[in-house]
């Protein structure tokens, strides 16, 4: 938690309910103008008069919040490679392009690798001749 | 000046000090006439100012916001010209870019990619094999510029860690599913870079 002051005034900004649940999240009271939601339901915040550095940031929908589960069209805005949010870009997908998923690692889903060539040599079977 | 029976006695000709020290500095007498006298000096001591001066700066620092960035809910700024997880792009048709020339094999300095190519069946040369072992690779960002084609990319993304190594062994599908799922991102940093390419 920041100063008693700034967590005061964003109390009072955001509300006692979303302070709350930020303050049980995030560890810190924000406050700041709703850009978009994306498809997972992640909530995007903007305010240019926070401290630099914090002007952009996500309310994760999940419980478990992981960076992953930013699609990267959010990231992009997230990480301020941009400065006009996703929603406004007219991005057109094209019909290659897969979707947006999380880390799935520790889980089934998870990527295991396998070999895309076909084997260049094989076990050795042994065939043992039959006794004459 | 030492006296000479001193400098015998030490074995040697010159003073110690005039080894490591300029000639000028050789007065290591203090002028205490300018500046703070003794009894300044000895309250200064005493009294702990300089200890209560450093604990005044922590107070202030303690009133004031922090810079912290809280992440994963605030992350820091990145450059379109991040060097993070690697991608295959492919042409806008869906077409894979990569046509196996092997430059990114041949100029990693780690050592980390491994191609296999032979002939696709339209008669198009592409990798059968693209293996990435992300545990090599330094990110040094050699193979996106080495690519004459655009097509192995590093992508921004820093989120990819794993709980087993074998996951960041990277295979081609594994790379192609990266770009198709970056690629909103990656066209728009390699836009945003272009003039300086």
């Amino acid at each position: 938690m920041s100063t008693l002051g700034r967590t005061l005034k964003n109390i009072m900004r955001a509300g006692p309910a979303s302070a709350w649940k930020q303050l049980n999240t995030m560890g810190d009271t924000k406050f700041g103008a709703l850009i978009g939601t994306d498809a997972v339901g992640n909530k995007f915040f903007e305010n240019n008069d926070e401290i630099f550095g914090r002007e952009r940031w996500v309310e994760y929908a999940s419980s478990d919040p992981d960076p992953a589960q930013v699609a990267p069209d959010w990231h992009m805005w997230l990480t301020k490679f941009v400065q006009e949010p996703p929603t406004e870009m007219n991005i057109q997908p094209k019909k290659f392009w897969g979707e947006p998923t999380p880390n799935y690692t520790g889980t089934r889903n998870a990527y295991v690798p396998y070999n895309t060539v076909r084997p260049k040599y094989n076990a050795w079977e042994p065939e043992v001749k039959s006794r004459e | 000046m030492v006296p000479l029976g001193i400098k015998a006695a030490r074995f040697s000709t010159t003073s110690i000090r005039s080894h490591a020290a300029p000639a000028s500095d050789n007065n290591q007498q203090v002028d205490y006439s300018k500046g703070p006298s003794a009894i300044d000096k000895a309250s200064q001591w005493l009294l702990l100012t300089e200890l209560m001066r450093g604990m005044w700066i922590v107070l202030e620092q303690f009133f004031r916001p922090p810079y912290t960035i809280y992440y994963p809910y605030e992350k820091g700024a990145l450059s379109p010209r991040f060097r993070g997880e690697h991608a295959l792009r492919r042409y806008a048709t869906g077409e894979e870019r990569c046509i196996a020339c092997k430059l990114c094999e041949a100029i990693c300095p780690a050592q980390a990619i491994t191609i296999e190519a032979e002939p696709r069946e339209d008669g198009s040369r592409r990798t059968t094999r693209y293996d990435i072992d992300m545990t090599k690779c330094i990110y040094c960002g050699f193979c996106q510029e080495a690519c004459p084609v655009d097509a192995i990319v590093e992508g921004p993304n820093y989120e990819f860690v794993t709980e087993t190594h074998e996951e960041l062994l990277y295979n081609k599908e594994k790379l192609l599913a990266n770009g198709d799922k970056w690629e909103v991102e990656i066209a728009r940093n390699l836009q945003a870079d272009h003039p300086y390419r």
